[in-house]
């Protein structure tokens, strides 16, 4: 079963990232309005979904509302120019796939061919609809609020990869929504890279109002943040630098729009449709 | 070895749908079934432009206006033809038979129908690296008469269960019985892993009675920098030689670490300004100077400073750079200590040729006799090199999805870097790059994914006059350069191991085949003793140049490459030394650089031989991702070519969505004589097999197809079940 949503993500950013020892460190702070496209897949060993992100210059989104077809190699052009001058990575740069079983049980990125390639979520995905939480366990038993469970993941950032865990707590405000209570646990986690120790700290919440049928997300919103340190002994000096800082607040909802391989359909979504209240 | 039963080819079922969807049923497909070939693909693309083929015109019929006659393109009947019925004598009075089951050799009695599959033989490699080291590859292929094989050489002689022997005696495949006994009479063996017999049909009808060795992927490196001597090396002012060692490692780490993609959370914790620092100390040098290098260690109180003249600045880039040549090339392993090396898949092919061509002056070359083929790749061009065809003009901007680049590269934990000569860089390059022509220099992901034109696909009178006479010469002396640093390599010959110390001897028993290469090496010495004049020792014999370990040195890649020709081989050229056969680079390659030349493909009734990579969307001539990705393995063997997960399950996947559908694609085009091309004023119509041929190069029908590439050797008997057919 193949399901085309598209989706609006806003975030708001503050991001930080120390390339090298005694470099300054480079910022990217400010908000970002993108349309993303996912072509979800379904069978009954995997789910497949490619991410085609669009970045939005402000005010495009007024003007491309309503519009009936878009041409998507002209969104393409001017999203990979704004992905290049970002210092530092922020939502899909390129079109990815991630696969993952069925229930979503350890998201990846995959090469798309057969089984072939298995690399981390990039901490800059994470937010991105349908990537949290995993289904449900099957013998995960309900309290009097709904489901509590943990889950896993590995998340990736640059070419390092850490396990990932988080809480999430999940309702049924009614029979064709689910709400999952999204928490990342904060225990700080390290894995050595080449010459160094890199520590992840991640901390933040979301929440995803999913509709039951199709099991797809509608809207969502949270706030991300992670740091990495890295710890290294570097010709005989202690290294002891916080590399990377990242504070992702967003929100996502689907809106009323299709697309093809070639064209972006926005005439169903004119600017009297309402967004999907967040959750 | 272990002895091997020769066993018949796996068996793969190829069903072409009415849509056009190409399914392929291969019990080491897993997961792959149902593999798409787009029928309204771009033929040219894929299957013409590789060797200048204008294949597109067959789809498209006469172009308009050249006759004054309208062009109705032709797509949809060329799809019909295409995959219709490919043979033209199931539409004639006699039909061609063959015997119901072709791999049992002792049973020819029975007559069917010719049923359509294709032979298709990869010879595999020869030689070692990183993912096989612990095994031996010694791949090879033959064919005689109908028969292919898939072989490996043993070096270790027959044992007594001799079911090669057997085999070859039971099927009558005399001239390959008769290698067999050359061989064993020299005290060493092959086996027949695989064998498939071409059924019999117009097809394969001119297969003859000869023997025809194929070679494949050998990767000969260039000459590697010396092992420097111990008088030109850092030494400590109070005598300590472990201590002088700690700090020419710590030299040696940075001059490796410079040359890779640095960053906190890449782990590589070198500054660019350090980095810029040693490529201008590199350069300094280069220009005739003499700085000297303070090397410093430890802090604060601790800190010092060891001072390293240039000569001795150089050992260490000289002896770092071995090291990473040894542990990223192809052919010869790593021997008992870093820096050094041992030439026994040399040996044991030489071996090979060797035999082979006694067999040769016993039954004569040619279709009847004995000729071989080296289906590509004997030469490594593109290691720690720059791609010759930057700059050219870009056929494809994004060939390849950045998606999916970035999944390639990501086991390294590095970047794409171009390796730019210090001379032969374009002027736009010079002046952004000429001071990194040895740290590390990002190549720009929008390069990686280019598509070039290359000349051997193109009129190359016109690319010459695009790329400029300049940069034309310029790129057919680097080639020439290239050629030269492969016919350059030397090594010492082996020694005998039972004479070294005993903790010594573990390791080279520990090194796959490694043992016994002092005794392969007599054998060699013992019936081939012109390989060891004095042209072929480094120096001559008279005054042979001799290593820090005062041994002297061999042109090995010198040797198999003249043998090769002694048994006029047929050269073809494969993705890592395309260069070969483009018009533009081989310019230079006159008089003895000559037999550096190669062609794409061989085609001799029935049989057909190119590497195969026109298949292969990373690396058909004149893409760069290939390049690229071939930098990343040299600097990171073990993640790039240990990361099976990426890409040796990738390489796997190949084989069943390009390398066999590509096959099948050029055995349809080839034997389908419907396929047909109007041409010339009279617009006469030629079968597209007959339009593809030139002047002395035809193209025959074929039904044994033989490639390389892959490194993986098999042999398939596909079979063809195309729509309509019962």
């Amino acid at each position: 079963m193949t399901d085309r949503p598209v989706y609006l993500i806003r975030q708001t950013l503050d991001q930080t990232h120390q390339e090298e020892i005694a470099s300054q460190p480079l910022r990217d702070a400010g908000t970002r309005e993108a349309l993303l496209l996912i072509e979800s897949t379904q069978d009954a060993t995997r789910w497949r979904r490619t991410f085609c992100e669009y970045e939005l210059p402000p005010g495009q989104l007024d003007q491309i509302r309503g519009t009936p077809t878009i041409p998507r190699a002209a969104l393409a052009a001017e999203h990979k120019a704004l992905a290049k001058a970002r210092p530092i990575p922020a939502g899909f740069p390129f079109p990815c796939i991630v696969d993952a079983s069925p229930a979503n049980d350890d998201p990846h990125l995959s090469a798309g061919i057969g089984n072939i390639g298995h690399q981390p979520i990039p901490f800059h995905f994470l937010h991105a609809p349908t990537i949290l939480p995993i289904a449900r366990p099957a013998d995960a038993k309900p309290d009097a609020t709904g489901f509590a469970y943990r889950a896993a993941m590995s998340l990736g950032v640059v070419a390092a990869g850490f396990p990932l865990a988080y809480r999430v707590a999940e309702s049924a405000p009614n029979p064709a929504h689910r709400l999952a209570a999204i928490t990342l646990d904060e225990a700080p986690r390290s894995t050595p890279v080449g010459d160094a120790t890199l520590t992840l700290s991640p901390s933040g919440s979301l929440k995803v109002m999913w509709s039951t049928d199709p099991l797809l997300p509608i809207s969502g919103r949270g706030v991300i943040t992670l740091s990495v340190r890295v710890t290294a002994s570097y010709k005989g000096r202690p290294v002891d630098v916080v590399a990377l800082k990242s504070r992702n607040a967003f929100e996502f909802f689907r809106v009323p729009a299709s697309f093809d391989d070639t064209r972006l359909m926005l005439g169903a979504w004119t600017a009297e449709v309402p967004l999907p209240p967040l959750p | 070895m272990a002895q091997v039963t020769p066993e018949p080819a796996r068996d793969v079922k190829l069903l072409v749908h009415k849509n056009g969807k190409l399914e392929i049923q291969d019990a080491k497909a897993t997961g792959f079934a149902g593999i798409h070939i787009d029928p309204d693909i771009d033929i040219d693309n894929v299957a013409g432009r590789q060797y200048g083929w204008d294949i597109q015109r067959a789809k498209e019929g006469p172009p308009k206006g050249v006759d004054g006659s309208a062009s109705e393109p032709r797509v949809a009947q060329f799809r019909n033809d295409l995959f219709t019925n490919p043979w033209r004598d199931a539409e004639e009075p006699e039909v061609p038979v063959c015997t119901n089951d072709p791999n049992r050799h002792g049973h020819y009695n029975t007559l069917a129908p010719p049923p359509r599959d294709l032979v298709k033989l990869d010879v595999g490699f020869w030689g070692y690296y990183y993912r096989d080291r612990q095994t031996i590859q010694r791949d090879f292929g033959l064919v005689e008469g109908h028969m292919a094989m898939l072989c490996s050489f043993d070096p270790a002689g027959p044992s007594e269960s001799a079911d090669t022997a057997d085999f070859l005696t039971d099927t009558g495949r005399l001239k390959a019985k008769r290698l067999y006994d050359i061989l064993a009479e020299r005290g060493l063996t092959f086996h027949v892993n695989r064998y498939a017999v071409a059924r019999w049909s117009s097809a394969s009808a001119g297969l003859g009675r000869g023997l025809t060795a194929f070679f494949s992927d050998l990767h000969l490196p260039e000459r590697w920098g010396p092992i420097p001597h111990e008088r030109d090396r850092y030494q400590d002012p109070e005598g300590d030689r472990d201590k002088a060692e700690d700090i020419r490692a710590d030299l040696r780490n940075d001059l490796t670490k410079c040359q890779m993609a640095n960053g906190l959370l890449l782990g590589n914790l070198m500054s660019s300004d350090y980095r810029d620092k040693i490529q201008a100390h590199i350069a300094a040098i280069e220009a005739g100077g003499s700085p000297v290098w303070n090397h410093d260690t430890g802090v604060l109180f601790f800190k010092s400073i060891h001072p390293f003249t240039a000569t001795q600045f150089i050992a260490e880039k000289d002896l770092a750079d071995r090291i990473t040549a040894i542990d990223s090339n192809w052919f010869y392993p790593r021997g008992i200590y870093p820096s050094t090396s041992d030439p026994v898949p040399a040996i044991d092919l030489l071996n090979l040729l060797g035999a082979l061509h006694t067999l040769q002056n016993e039954v004569g070359p040619g279709e009847h006799g004995v000729s071989v083929c080296q289906v590509g790749d004997l030469y490594e061009m593109w290691m720690n090199r720059e791609f010759l065809y930057t700059n050219f003009p870009v056929l494809i901007e994004a060939a390849i999805s950045e998606f999916m680049l970035t999944m390639v590269r990501t086991p390294s934990r590095d970047h794409f870097q171009q390796r730019f000569d210090r001379v032969f860089v374009t002027d736009l390059q010079r002046q952004l790059r000429a001071k990194r022509t040895y740290v590390f220099h990002r190549w720009d992901i929008d390069e990686v994914q280019m598509f070039h034109e290359a000349a051997h696909r193109f009129n190359h009178e016109r690319l010459h006059g695009v790329v400029g006479p300049e940069r034309c010469s310029r790129l057919a002396t680097f080639l020439r350069q290239r050629v030269e640093g492969v016919w350059n390599f030397t090594l010492p010959e082996p020694l005998d191991p039972t004479t070294l110390p005993a903790n010594l001897q573990e390791k080279v028993r520990a090194i796959p085949g490694m043992w016994g290469s002092f005794r392969s090496l007599n054998i060699l010495k013992s019936y081939h003793p012109e390989l060891f004049d004095s042209q072929y020792i480094c120096g001559g014999a008279a005054n042979p140049w001799l290593n820090s370990e005062g041994r002297r040195e061999l042109f090995w890649n010198k040797m198999i490459i003249d043998t090769f020709e002694k048994l006029g081989v047929v050269r073809l050229w494969g993705n890592h030394d395309g260069y070969r056969g483009d018009p533009i680079l081989s310019a230079d390659l006159t008089g003895p650089h000559a037999i550096a030349k190669a062609d794409g493909w061989w085609s001799r009734p029935g049989l057909w031989a190119e590497h195969s990579h026109r298949w292969d969307e990373f690396n058909r001539d004149g893409m760069a991702p290939g390049a690229g990705i071939t930098n990343l393995v040299y600097y990171h063997p073990a993640a790039m070519l240990g990361a099976e997960a990426c890409i040796g399950k990738f390489r796997t996947s190949q084989e069943f969505t390009a390398f066999q559908p590509g096959a099948l694609l050029w055995f349809l085009l080839v034997n389908n004589e419907r396929l047909t091309v109007t041409q010339g004023v009279q617009q006469s119509t030629v079968p597209l097999r007959d339009f593809l041929s030139n002047g002395d190069r035809p193209i025959h029908p074929f039904a044994i197809y033989v490639s390389g590439h892959t490194h993986g050797p098999d042999l398939v008997r596909m079979a063809l079940k195309l729509p309509g057919d019962p």
